[in-house]
């Protein structure tokens, strides 16, 4: 008995109507009725369930800050977890006096931003779904004990650094990628850095210009539609000072419906993926917002710049 | 991300490395906490859930072999358990409160979806945002645009036999990761 292709099992778990000598293999033969049962599973769990509303890309939430804290806490925990990390997040302006920062983030102190741009951008970063609001790794939180990343909480409220060299290269792996981890929202930030390993983007469109809502902001958005993808590249100058983060919006005109778009840095500027899924006519707006660290994936509701962003 | 990032994070974690804890909470700790957030609906459990998971995978971590599987897929699989025991501890409650009410009217049933459409949804989303840009976008026009495979051809322009390649692949990667939940969790 010849069983049935994977492909096709695949193309009629989404939805395909399976050939007649297909559909009677199915009856009689348990290990393809089960693949397809598993294959169909997926499609199911995968596709917006009549429930759900907002973007099909659904989107992970950040635990709150204290469940790192119990965590350590619990196992007691002395997470001096190595150089990269800080200098990963050298952004934050913690110094790290007499640790050895290896090599895939070798900047110095302010150099955090080309440390990490020097990380590689794949395409499926790039494309990682909306609404994950992480607050890793953004603008100077001057020691802000909100911030849900451990690595970051550890040096500046334990004393005792219990970092030894062990070599290790599971260790030397892990610290590296305390940063750069696919951890959701820090793929994005990757994209909003100077010198951007994302091509620049040459706009279909003239950049339109934002309505300010603070006094000294001025921005800009385009949106480019080549090669089948989207992307918003957003500039925003005279960002007001915070210890929270900016993140970008897409909103309707009632500015009632918004999709998070990922947060734009303290430079101001991001090129940001725009799902093909959404629809730009009715999500025509784009806001700039100022967030804290509090947990919330909300819009904190204080807007620097808004305004449509399509030709 | 590359594959043995994730694979490097593991082995970490099996040898007792607290930085790999670190970097196992920063990869997943978002993905578990809203497994537990969606299953439950109240966010104090779904912390409660997520810490007891970290703990328990911690202080259990020589029960991981990262031959056999995942870290992301034992620590989900802990995690739905940790779940299912807080539905069970919640019921147990209401069932007191219900005795306590001795024939008053019951408190209304919060409709929830079971806690495994939950996960496979989860874990589902989150694998699909990590596969390759082309298997992801063949996917996606499958899965919200309802597209055939000849129109999603169409479409991007690609050659038929390269979007059904694409997409058995990626949903056979899919299918594998909501497996190895299940695996992880018996």
């Amino acid at each position: 008995m010849q069983h049935s292709d994977q492909g096709d099992l695949a193309m009629i778990a989404l939805g395909e109507a399976p050939a007649p000598s297909e559909a009677a293999h199915l009856l009689d033969c348990s290990r393809c009725a089960a693949d397809l049962a598993a294959l169909r599973r997926t499609v199911g769990a995968a596709r917006p369930a009549p429930y759900e509303d907002g973007p099909p890309g659904g989107g992970l939430v950040q635990p709150p800050p204290d469940v790192w804290d119990a965590i350590a806490a619990e196992l007691g925990l002395d997470l001096s977890t190595g150089p990269s990390a800080q200098a990963h997040a050298a952004g934050a302006d913690i110094p790290e006096p007499g640790t050895p920062a290896p090599a895939p983030a070798s900047g110095g102190p302010g150099h955090g931003p080309a440390a990490d741009a020097a990380r590689p951008l794949t395409p499926a970063a790039v494309l990682h779904p909306l609404r994950i609001v992480s607050p890793a790794d953004t603008v100077p939180a001057e020691g802000s004990s909100a911030d849900p990343v451990p690595s970051r909480l550890v040096p500046s409220d334990r004393g005792r650094r219990r970092y030894t060299r062990r070599a290790s290269l599971a260790l030397a792996a892990c610290t590296a990628l305390l940063g750069a981890a696919a951890g959701s929202g820090l793929t994005l930030w990757g994209t909003d850095r100077a010198t951007d390993p994302v091509p620049p983007v040459a706009a279909t469109a003239p950049p339109r210009t934002l309505a300010p809502l603070v006094p000294a902001a001025a921005g800009s958005a385009a949106l480019d539609a080549t090669g089948g993808t989207r992307r918003l590249e957003i500039t925003v100058r005279g960002l007001p000072t915070t210890s929270g983060y900016f993140e970008v919006w897409l909103m309707d005109r009632d500015h009632k419906k918004l999709i998070s778009m990922g947060v734009l840095g303290p430079d101001g500027h991001a090129v940001l993926p725009v799902p093909t899924t959404v629809d730009l006519a009715e999500y025509s707006v784009v806001d700039v917002s100022v967030q804290q660290y509090n947990g919330s994936p909300a819009h904190s509701g204080q807007s620097i710049v808004r305004g449509p962003y399509t030709a | 991300m590359p594959a043995d990032t994730d694979e490097d994070i593991a082995k970490g974690f099996a040898a007792g490395e607290e930085s790999c804890l670190a970097a196992a909470y920063r990869r997943w700790g978002a993905l578990l906490y809203t497994v537990a957030l969606r299953s439950l609906g109240d966010a104090e459990e779904a912390k409660d859930v997520v810490q007891q998971a970290f703990i328990g995978a911690w202080q259990g971590r020589t029960g991981f072999d990262p031959a056999r599987g995942t870290l992301a897929g034992w620590l989900t699989g802990i995690t739905r358990n940790k779940i299912a025991d807080a539905l069970a501890q919640r019921s147990r409650r209401t069932r007191d409160l219900d005795a306590l009410a001795a024939g008053g009217a019951a408190p209304a049933a919060t409709v929830q979806a079971p806690p495994n459409a939950v996960v496979d949804r989860v874990v589902v989303l989150d694998e699909l945002a990590q596969l390759p840009a082309p298997q992801q976008q063949v996917l996606k026009l499958a899965f919200y645009d309802d597209l055939t495979q000849a129109q999603i051809a169409e479409r991007t322009g690609l050659p038929l036999g390269t979007v059904k390649t694409h997409t058995r692949r990626g949903l056979l990667r899919l299918r594998r990761r909501i497996e190895e939940v299940d695996g992880a969790a018996q």
